[in-house]
């Protein structure tokens, strides 16, 4: 008979970008390797943001409730999250890594001004889900590109 | 093989494996009599028995098993990456 239990995952991370990037550590031999993977294949930080530019991350929204983490920055930044409740994109094909970018994000759930002087008020955010697919930006409103930068997502199941 | 072993005892073959959208399959060294596996990442992985016949989905953070004579599992993602750990169990020889 089959089994599926509840759901619960240690390692939650939907999202980072982290600027600089640290280096990677091999995990220690003989235990578990609780990341899961390099934290390298997990940060998303390519390079600084440059002022007016975004940068943008989409995932699967289903697994998870609520999202939730935090923003650190030397810049001022707009970090919007918004909700796709496409099956499938304009052609008809099932939603795809090489079409999920194209669907339509019709759900604004949350639209966050960091500001690096406000990080009490603006380093922080909690999102519940309003649809299937999960889109992530972050633009840089300041006047020059960004030289920290610290944002996780993190997926809730409960 | 010891005698005090229980009946339906067996030897475990284990693998920490990473799905995508493109399918692949794990072959595990012998037929199992049992397949367990927990889907440890944030996407949710997609397995076949049957060399893609028949699919179901394993949820993240949630585990699978059944009592299954199998060599291969079949695996994929519908969007993104998962890590799962699978282990099988054969019978002691």
């Amino acid at each position: 008979m089959p089994l599926s239990h509840y759901p619960k995952i240690v390692w939650n991370t939907v999202f980072a970008w982290v600027q600089p990037s640290p280096p990677d550590v091999k995990p220690e031999k003989g235990r578990p390797n609780f990341l899961g993977r390099a934290f390298s294949e997990l940060n998303r930080f390519d390079k600084a943001i440059e002022p007016g530019e975004s940068v943008v991350g989409y995932h699967d929204a289903q697994p998870f409730t609520r999202f939730y983490g935090s923003v650190f920055s030397d810049q001022p930044l707009e970090v919007t999250f918004s909700f796709s409740n496409d099956d499938v994109d304009a052609d008809g094909y099932v939603v795809s890594d090489n079409n999920i970018g194209a669907l339509h994000y019709d759900a604004e759930a949350l639209r966050q001004l960091y500001d690096p002087q406000k990080q009490g008020a603006t380093g922080k955010f909690i999102v519940m889900i309003y649809g299937r697919f999960l889109r992530v930006e972050i633009k840089n409103t300041g006047n020059v590109p960004t030289k920290a930068l610290r944002m996780c997502v993190r997926g809730s199941v409960f | 093989m010891s005698l005090t072993l229980p009946a339906d005892a067996g030897e475990p073959m284990s693998a920490v494996l990473t799905a995508d959208a493109t399918v692949r399959y794990h072959k595990f060294p012998a037929v199992t009599r049992q397949v367990s596996l927990r889907n440890t990442a944030t996407n949710t992985l997609w397995i076949s028995l049957d060399d893609g016949e028949s699919w179901f989905d394993c949820a993240s953070g949630t585990s699978w098993d059944d009592r299954v004579s199998v060599q291969k599992l079949w695996y994929c993602t519908q969007l993104g990456s998962t890590e799962f750990i699978v282990i099988g169990l054969a019978l002691i020889a």
